[in-house]
């Protein structure tokens, strides 16, 4: 690369069409007859191809149902021993079998097992004795804190542990 | 993402904030390929990768309060997404730069005339690449390159000053093509 080449930071940035019109114009310019800088472009864009080129992936599986059913078995208060638990066993299996199923059911197969769940699961608790301790919708406070999977980092935040957050270092 | 997608997951976003979990299910769903998209190519593994976009997904709902309609929803969960694939590379221990054996490309094996087989064979080497680069780069190409955020939404979601972007593309791609060099040609079937 000579002297008068532009840094790499602004071909990079020229591949993604990111830099104001003038610096555009003048890279452009240079490249035009510079082959350093001309075939480091020609690099950029090709990567940039590249990596349209790769093969879609896919989850192939229903996660809105998973995660509801995830988010409802989570949310039943481990104190609180149900009253049924075959009923509840046997519906929690029912549901995780459907959640399993790929997702060529009709996409409106998990919206209405997420609304017929929360229906069934909000009159179940209605029906204890015991009157429930949360309210019914569970916001998503009271989800948060009947859960465990997660530290109460909040998102953005990249600490492992709760007690070893600090700027991060390794983010600049 | 158009301005009716968007419409759509902030009024789903706030059903799903006052406990429809219908209206987040909508939204696991409007979002999951996205997510896993990523996640997958910054674990390289399917499973681990099927878990953790459900763990995102748990997340964002216990997250949906602190949620502002500044930054798209989409652009939000991939910041949930990317934060949750660097704890998972850190509990693997290879968050860091992990070089692997040169000569470990694929390419140049029994190369075919075919431009079907360049291609994918291709794409292997673009993937073994990806994994060969540390997850900080790794990360923010497959943002860019893939998922197509603009500098100021890889700086939100990064964390990072949008000169700060500008400067670290550069340096991934730099990585990026000290082991792999795209071939003219070979990207398009
Ligand atoms: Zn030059």
């Amino acid at each position: 690369m000579n002297r008068t080449c532009p840094p790499d930071e602004a071909l990079s940035a020229l591949a993604d069409d990111a830099l104001p019109a003038e610096a555009r114009t003048e890279v452009l310019t240079h490249s035009a007859r510079c082959p350093l800088c001309a075939a480091r472009l020609a690099e950029l864009r090709a990567l940039h191809d590249a990596f349209l080129a790769l093969p879609a992936v896919s989850l192939q599986v229903d996660l809105g149902a998973r995660v509801i059913a995830r988010l409802q078995a989570e949310a039943e208060p481990a104190a609180q021993a149900p009253r049924a638990p075959g009923w509840r066993a046997r519906w929690l299996a029912l549901v995780r079998s459907l959640s399993a199923q790929p997702l060529n059911l009709s996409p409106y197969a998990g919206a209405t097992a997420a609304l017929v769940m929360g229906l069934w699961l909000g009159g179940m608790l209605l029906e204890v004795e015991d009157p429930p301790s949360q309210p019914w919708p569970p916001s998503p406070n009271v989800t948060l804190a009947a859960m465990s999977l997660f530290d109460a980092v909040p998102p953005g935040n990249l600490c492992p542990r709760a007690d070893a957050c600090g700027p991060i270092g390794s983010a600049q | 993402m158009s301005d009716a997608r968007a419409a759509l997951d902030a009024d789903d976003v706030a059903r799903a904030r006052v406990g429809d979990m219908a209206a987040f299910a909508d939204l696991v769903r409007r979002h999951q390929e996205r997510v896993f998209r990523f996640i997958l190519r910054m674990l390289d593994a399917r499973d681990e990768a099927t878990e953790l976009t459900q763990d995102v997904f748990v997340k964002a709902w216990q997250a949906l309060p602190d949620w502002r309609p500044e930054a798209s929803f989409s652009t939000w969960l991939l910041q949930i997404a990317r934060n949750a694939a660097l704890d998972q590379l850190r509990r693997r221990q290879i968050v860091q730069f992990a070089p692997l054996e040169d000569g470990m490309d694929v390419a140049d094996a029994a190369p075919g005339p075919e431009a079907r087989y360049a291609s994918r064979q291709q794409q292997e080497r673009l993937d073994r690449a990806l994994q060969r680069i540390a997850a900080e780069h790794r990360e923010i190409l497959l943002l860019r390159e893939v998922e197509g955020l603009a500098y100021g939404e890889l700086a939100r979601v990064l964390g990072i000053a949008e000169g700060t972007v500008k400067s670290r593309l550069a340096r991934a791609r730099a990585a990026l093509l000290e082991h792999f060099h795209p071939q003219a040609g070979a990207t398009h079937e």
